[in-house]
């Protein structure tokens, strides 16, 4: 069963992924229809009417210019529109590879190298989060959250107030339009003003997520060993009030990229979970210690450039009527038996 | 026919990877490399460390050769269910028509980590 938190960021990220399509989609589509206009309408007659009769009003570089501008933006709209149709179904083709039963298993190949897409960063609720680590007066080492959401919602409210001005334009004179024509206008616009709204809701739920409290974990050191304990704490900071509920896990995750020209497909499973803190009536700056256990035989942490093992400790707090706090801490565990 | 034979199958970090080239052709195979490495394998892209690499020359119709690696502290061979990660010794040349691997665990238990099973709560 997924936690709650993972859906609506599956939700956020899948709104998302369809407005970036569709945009892709209208703008390549519209730059396409404007050079083929311009070449069909006034760039072949000007070329046929210079090689026809030239007329020393008409000069061939200035010509050769605009025909490769109109080439150029072409292809961009090609491109673009290729783009956004791929974006579609990548995203179809991941849920497909989750479905299978079986993985697939290559041998040694020659794929080149790549790091996981922008796009497949923000596929995980975990990514919204920004560590900070530092050290404490007393030597600990101090892991603190960093609220991203603000930056989120920000670059989210922008692209909505754009991507809105844009469907209202394109749908402010359909009452004017009358009969058959003016249905189908509102009808192909209609896809296109959900997609708005969805992003005016993603922007206020980051909005909401930027007042929660930043999530402080001390340890020891750096680093641990599989079989070794270690005692951490942690406490929450401003805004603490609306947590309800507030968990904190040990997780290990097993991490792959699936790079394939310039797509890449990231996909993570959890194959170790210990709970460390569960606590309800949370006061107003709640902390607390917690043993932090790695099993002994458990897999050290380990990063290729597309496949990880990553040992996170995660803080899921539970705010009614609000946006659930998240954290996600990465941990070191070493290649050194305790 | 040429093969790569280890005196162990299990190693542990740290520890001495030994074993030997035994070949017996019509021709001499010549010069060929001898690699130590490891890949990742699943659902991912394929990563490749070469970790150490030996220039050998396989002179003769028949023969054994034996080698010797020093392994490193990690990382560990493991099996998961998206990524598992192994480990092998790797003789390729232009005598050889593909190249021949041996495979082999490294780990502080002897054993590929298990990552396949359910995350108990």
């Amino acid at each position: 069963m997924e936690p709650e938190p993972f859906k609506i960021g599956r939700i956020a990220f899948g709104v998302l992924r369809v407005t970036f399509a569709l945009a892709s989609t209208t703008f390549g589509l519209v730059f396409v229809g404007a050079a083929a206009y311009a070449l069909y309408t006034w760039i072949l007659p000007a070329w046929r009417k210079t090689l026809t009769n030239p007329s020393p009003e008409t000069s061939i570089v200035v010509l050769a210019g605009f025909t490769l501008f109109a080439l150029l933006f072409l292809a961009l709209g090609v491109a673009m529109t290729v783009s956004g149709v791929r974006l579609v179904f990548s995203g179809k083709a991941s849920r497909q590879g989750l479905e299978r039963p079986d993985i697939e298993r290559r041998g040694l190949g020659t794929t080149p190298l790549r790091p996981p897409g922008r796009l497949a960063r923000w596929s995980r609720p975990r990514d919204v989060a920004l560590v900070v680590q530092s050290r404490t007066p007393s030597g600990q080492v101090l892991l603190s959250s960093k609220r991203m959401y603000l930056i989120g919602a920000i670059l989210v409210g922008l692209f909505a107030l754009f991507w809105n001005a844009v469907v209202f334009l394109a749908l402010r004179d359909t009452p004017l339009r009358s009969g058959l024509f003016g249905v189908i206008w509102l009808l192909l616009g209609l896809p296109f003003v959900v997609v708005g709204v969805g992003l005016l809701a993603v922007t206020v739920y980051l909005l909401l997520g930027a007042l929660n409290p930043i999530v402080e974990i001390e340890l020891p050191r750096e680093s641990i060993r599989p079989g070794e304990t270690l005692e951490i704490r942690w406490r929450l900071r401003g805004g603490a009030g609306r947590i309800a509920t507030l968990g904190i896990w040990l997780e290990g995750n097993e991490v792959a990229v699936h790079a394939v020209g310039t797509d890449s497909e990231r996909e993570s499973r959890l194959f170790h979970r210990a709970t460390l803190v569960e606590r309800s009536a949370l006061g107003p700056r709640p902390d607390g210690r917690a043993q932090l256990q790695v099993p002994a035989g458990a897999m050290h942490s380990f990063r290729s450039p597309h496949n990880e093992i990553a040992w996170t400790i995660d803080v899921h707090g539970e705010a009614p009527r609000w946006v659930d706090l998240r954290a996600v801490f990465p941990i070191r565990v070493e290649a050194e038996p305790a | 026919m040429i093969r790569i034979e280890l005196a162990r199958d299990a190693v542990r970090p740290g520890e001495s990877l030994q074993g030997e080239i035994r070949w017996e052709a019509d021709a001499p195979p010549g010069p060929a490399t001898l690699s130590l490495f490891w890949n990742t394998e699943g659902f991912g892209t394929v990563d490749v460390e070469i970790v150490a690499r030996e220039e050998i020359s396989l002179g003769f119709r028949s023969g054994g050769l034996p080698f010797r690696f020093t392994l490193p502290a990690s990382p560990w061979s493991f099996s998961g269910r998206l990524v598992s990660l192994l480990w092998g010794v790797e003789l390729a040349g232009p005598g050889l028509a593909e190249p021949l691997r041996r495979r082999f665990t490294l780990g502080p238990e002897g054993r590929p980590i298990d990552l396949t099973g359910e995350p108990s709560a």
